[in-house]
């Protein structure tokens, strides 16, 4: 019974962490309408640089989240400059093909500056763990879990209540339309984008206390963020954060009823199959999809 | 505009890439890539080494390399074979299509006949592939996975130790150390076998299950799982649920790091965690879980702290290495490399400096050299069916806080023992 | 000077595809240097590889980045019926296309209902899920070890000694699958590919029938990519899921159609005569001394061709620098029917 309750709490708190890193995936996807292939790789440079100021700067990895925010929302930026907005008018074909070359360039130019070696970002906060009789609740993963929950009400008021937030649901929602009422089209996509990057940023910071830093840490959540954006419903939220925690627990319980190699698989299939059934996504899509590709 | 001439740029430097591609074949004689030092014609000993130095296995492999390069540098200090200074050809191979190609280049390009590398099983088995089709002597110093050599060539030796012999030491130390420490029988002692599902991890577990089964334990747990999880709790809650007295662990870094935080999280204990090299023998893992790591065993090649007497020059070495590379080794696959070049040398030496394949396989074969007499403690005899080296076996250690500092002190076998080991290991935080 | 400008105006076009052909047979003669004969057979065995995702990521406009799926099924199902069985490879290449065929219509029963990231999402993971299985599945497929093919030599066998047969074989293969390209795209299939792709609604509703036309494209193009996982599991003589099955097999395959052209036959050819030995020759160059610095060389080469020149480099060559040297020539008339094709 423990076994299962723990499985249970495992599976939501691996959850969180999943649905944090995919938020700003979800924001790219649902507004810039760009599956971008090197979120995984901004994830990593966004632990480099958590590792960067905790080491070099001795500041707390949790206090880091004020620079490296900023810093990844600018990186961000440059890179739609640069990369994303020269093809935004084209096809999805080339959308993909530049985030993948996005990704070879950044895991290798991180394997060329830093070299491949296991980096770790150690506090006295890492090991602690909450203990209630037989169910342990490692501390870093529960702040993890509570800012993805933080970031999802934070975001979702942002969009409803402030102005650039109504702006950015315009465009979503119909780019035609915005653009006749006079909206940057041209900022809210470099704006989307960036701030994508920020929260994976900010998932970076969260993340570095329990995870290492190497230059291919990215690929390791890449696939499983691109599967809980999907099954949440692109540009969807709360669906992002839904579809987190039901993958972390899919992959709790495969993993301790049938075989922990084959978790990984056994949330693919269902992934699938989901596509199959209901391509919109298990909680509904933002609205205005249509165009990227759904019937 | 801007366009075209983005495109023309793009052009000009592939035009460039491929004429400087071509370049080398039709100048004969050029420059060596590498050490950039010319290609010898009989004035030098030229070697090719193949190593990860880009992707995943990067750091393992250069840690690898390094030893081979150290033991390069001693060999040409001493006035090198027969008075030819060696000289490697270094080669990049991330990925086994790569080991493929660069095999291929080094032998029909750089007309090498004497390979060494390579860090990791499954590209020390595509490299050979290769090197048994041209005749050409592969000499592999790092990857253990029995399969390379059983494949019954010619032309492949390996001086370390084989995954069989990591998972069966694990177990052999188990069997003699835990029902003293643990108050069981041996045939009483429950055993959880856990490997990441790449060839090094699958390759020890096989074994481990095996030698833990011949030696009447019971197999409670044989849990295979991928090292690029990002949860390992349901493995630990599987664990916790078959309540193992010993388990041996195959993990690379980065999952070592993981199940032990995770572990800790969910609170597993178990008496006697054996992990078989890989992250259980890194110091970062240490530098992770602290304190935590005390008491956790590890079967690996040699490491630093044992018996020096029974490793003579392993002193010289790690001078040699903290004056090259400014710290100490990051793991004993630097020692492991230092030890099978050094091998391959004196070998290439007794054949009288020729680097002919038929010549090198007779040196190497000839050699014979005790145990407990090299820098790792290990002896050398080639001649068994696979050209293993049949005085080859890892060390079982002991993770220990000496003066502050997180160390392995040897404590199986007895002759390489520096300490006794500390059994059953105390629960986390306790340690 | 008249007369021989007309001879190649009337006959160029068909014989200027016969001059790469003939030196590429007769190269191994000159060139002896096993390891460029190994970067040109290798360069083969991608073309093949491109032009067979092409079928299915070009003619179709379905981005597919799981036909490692199909490279994989390959190599496994001949390497197993050869090991067990001792089945000729020639035989079990059949076997692994069909096996590769019955898995493309699988993944295709979802994923061609889906457009645009959705299918290159699914493509990826199921994927996934055969290399995770493959890797799992160790009775079966010896899991991450690997399976050694036990090498004796023989044409029955498809191993051989000698690198010039590789060469031959892997040539005649590549060809082959080039004509079997250039036919698809110029049969009515290709015609209801092109049409589907442009406008899948207004194809539909001109009778065209787009899911048909798309799940042929997909079997086509797995049943060549399995073979040619066949002759690579031939050439190395040794497989596991790290080497046949990663995510990376696919994105090489994408890489070498979109670089050179997407959607036209000649694409592949060129894309992958400049990615493959480009790969080689930066990591022989770079990867000792800058690990990883040709990985970044290609991310942003990548990025330019993406960005700049999004046609692919076949077209934008024959644009740019064929119409010159064909101007040249006085062949202004084929230069017009050129562009209008592409």
């Amino acid at each position: 019974m423990d076994a299962i309750l723990q499985s249970i709490i495992s599976g939501i708190l691996v959850g969180g962490i999943y649905a944090l890193i995919s938020i700003g995936l979800t924001l790219i996807f649902g507004i810039v309408r760009i599956v971008n292939f090197a979120h995984g790789e901004f994830l990593m440079l966004g632990m480099y640089f958590t590792y960067f100021v905790f080491t070099y700067l001795g500041i707390d990895p949790y206090l880091a989240i004020l620079l490296v925010v900023p810093l990844m929302f600018f990186l961000g930026a440059i890179t739609h400059k640069l990369v994303i907005k020269p093809v935004l008018r084209g096809t999805s074909m080339q959308h993909i093909l530049v985030t993948v070359g996005l990704m070879f360039f950044f895991q290798n130019i991180a394997l060329l500056l830093w070299t491949a070696d296991y980096r770790t970002v150690r506090t006295d906060l890492s090991s602690q763990v909450l203990r209630f009789g037989n169910i342990n609740i490692g501390m870093p993963r529960l702040l993890a879990f509570l800012v993805a929950i933080a970031v999802t009400i934070g975001i979702y008021l942002f969009l409803k209540h402030t102005y650039l937030g109504k702006a950015i649901r315009a465009v979503s929602m119909d780019r035609q339309g915005a653009m006749l009422m006079g909206i940057n089209i041209d900022f809210i996509y470099t704006f989307a984008f960036a701030l994508g990057i920020a929260l994976v940023g900010l998932a970076a910071a969260m993340m570095s206390p329990i995870y290492y830093v190497f230059p291919t840490v990215g690929p390791m959540f890449e696939v499983v963020a691109f599967v809980v954006v999907v099954l949440g419903g692109l540009g969807n939220f709360t669906g992002a954060l839904l579809g987190g925690l039901l993958i972390g627990l899919v992959e709790s319980f495969s993993g301790f009823f049938i075989a922990p190699a084959l978790k990984e698989a056994i949330y693919f299939a269902i992934f699938i199959v989901v596509l199959a059934i209901k391509p919109s996504g298990l909680f509904g899509m933002g609205a205005g999809f249509e165009e990227v590709g759904l019937k | 505009m801007l366009k075209r001439l983005f495109a023309i740029i793009l052009l000009v430097v592939m035009a460039a890439f491929l004429v400087s591609g071509c370049g080398p074949s039709t100048a004969p004689g050029g420059e060596q890539d590498g050490n950039g030092e010319p290609a010898g014609e009989g004035e030098e000993i030229v070697i090719g080494t193949l190593y990860p130095h880009s992707g995943a296995r990067a750091m393992l492999g250069e840690e690898s390399w390094r030893g081979a390069e150290l033991a390069r540098q001693k060999w040409n200090e001493k006035g090198g074979i027969n008075g030819k200074q060696i000289v490697f050809v270094n080669a990049d191979i991330p990925d086994t299509g790569a080991a493929t190609a660069e095999a291929e280049r080094l032998i029909s390009k750089e007309g090498l006949t004497v390979l060494v590398g390579s860090y990791a099983s499954d590209l020390a088995t595509a490299a050979s592939e290769v090197t048994e089709r041209y005749g050409v002597i592969y000499f592999e110093m790092g990857g253990i996975a029995d399969g390379i050599t059983e494949r019954g060539f010619k032309w492949l030796f390996r001086s370390c130790p084989r995954a069989s012999s990591f998972g069966i030491m694990g177990m052999q130390a188990a069997a003699e150390l835990a029902p003293k420490a643990l108050g069981k029988d041996v045939s009483e002692l429950k055993v959880a076998v856990v490997f990441e599902d790449g060839p090094y991890g699958s390759a020890v577990g096989d074994y481990a299950k095996a030698e833990a089964e011949r030696l009447g334990m019971q197999v409670v747990a044989f849990e295979p799982y991928s090292s690029d999880a990002a949860d390992l709790s349901s493995l630990i809650e599987r664990l916790k649920a078959a309540e193992p007295d010993v388990m041996s662990i195959t993990s690379y870094l980065t999952d070592s790091i993981l199940f032990a935080e995770q572990a800790r999280e969910l609170n597993f204990n178990v008496p006697m965690f054996i992990g078989n090299g890989g992250g259980h023998s890194m110091q970062d893992l240490a530098d992770a879980i602290g304190d935590d790591i005390v008491g956790m065993m590890n079967a690996d090649f040699t490491q630093f702290d044992v018996n020096f007497e029974y490793t003579p020059g392993l002193d010289e070495f790690l001078e040699r290495y903290k004056n090259e590379y400014g710290g100490p080794p990051r793991s004993g696959h630097s020692l492991m490399n230092y030890y099978g070049a050094l091998l391959l040398f004196e070998a290439i030496e007794n054949a009288g400096g020729s680097l002919e394949p038929a010549d090198v396989r007779e040196g190497i074969l000839a050699l014979d050299i005790p145990e407990f007499s090299t820098a790792t403690g290990l002896g050398a005899d080639f001649n068994t069916e696979t050209n293993d080296n049949a005085r080859a076996w890892p060390t079982v250690m002991q993770w220990r806080k000496v003066d502050g500092e997180y160390k392995q002190l040897a404590v199986f076998p007895e002759e390489l023992a520096v300490t006794e080991a500390e059994l059953p290991m105390p629960p986390w935080g306790e340690r | 000077m008249r007369n021989s400008s007309n001879i190649l105006t009337k006959h160029g076009n068909k014989l200027i595809p016969l001059v790469p052909v003939v030196i590429l047979l007769l190269l191994p003669l000159l060139i002896h240097n096993q390891y460029y004969l190994h970067i040109f057979t290798l360069t083969f065995l991608w073309v093949a590889l491109g032009s067979a995702w092409n079928i299915i990521g070009g003619f179709g406009g379905q981005l597919s980045i799981g036909h490692a799926a199909f490279f994989g099924i390959g190599a496994y199902t001949s390497s197993l019926l050869y090991i067990h069985f001792g089945l000729s490879p020639w035989l079990g290449m059949f076997a692994g296309g069909i096996l590769a065929m019955i898995a493309a219509l699988i993944i295709s029963w979802p994923a061609l209902r889906l457009r645009g990231p959705f299918f290159t999402l699914s493509t990826i993971a199921f994927a996934e899920v055969v290399r995770l299985l493959a890797n799992h599945y160790r009775e079966l497929t010896k899991g991450s070890i690997g399976l050694s093919i036990p090498f004796n030599p023989g044409f029955v066998n498809l191993a051989f000694r000698s690198r010039e047969s590789y060469y031959y074989f892997l040539f005649a293969f590549m060809l082959l699958v080039i004509i079997c390209c250039y036919l698809i795209q110029n049969s009515k299939l290709g015609y209801y590919l092109a049409a589907v792709r442009e406008d899948e609604e207004a194809a539909e509703s001109l009778g065209v029938p787009s899911t048909f036309s798309k799940l042929m494209a997909m079997l086509l193009s797995a049943f060549i990519t399995a073979v040619a996982g066949t002759f690579y599991a031939q050439y190395l003589f040794y497989i596991d899921p790290h080497t046949v099955l990663p995510i990376d097999v696919s994105i090489q395959m994408v890489l070498i159609a979109a670089i050179g052209g997407l959607a036209i036959w000649q694409g592949p050819i060129f894309g992958g005569f400049i990615v493959t030995p480009l790969g080689e020759f930066l990591r022989a160059q770079l990867g000792g001394a800058f690990r990883g610095l040709h990985f970044v060389i290609f991310g942003v080469v990548l990025m330019l061709v993406v960005i700049f020149i999004p046609e692919g480099l076949y077209p934008w060559f024959t644009r740019i620098i064929g119409k010159r040297i064909l101007v040249k020539f006085g062949a202004k008339n084929e230069v017009k029917t050129e562009e209008g094709g592409v």
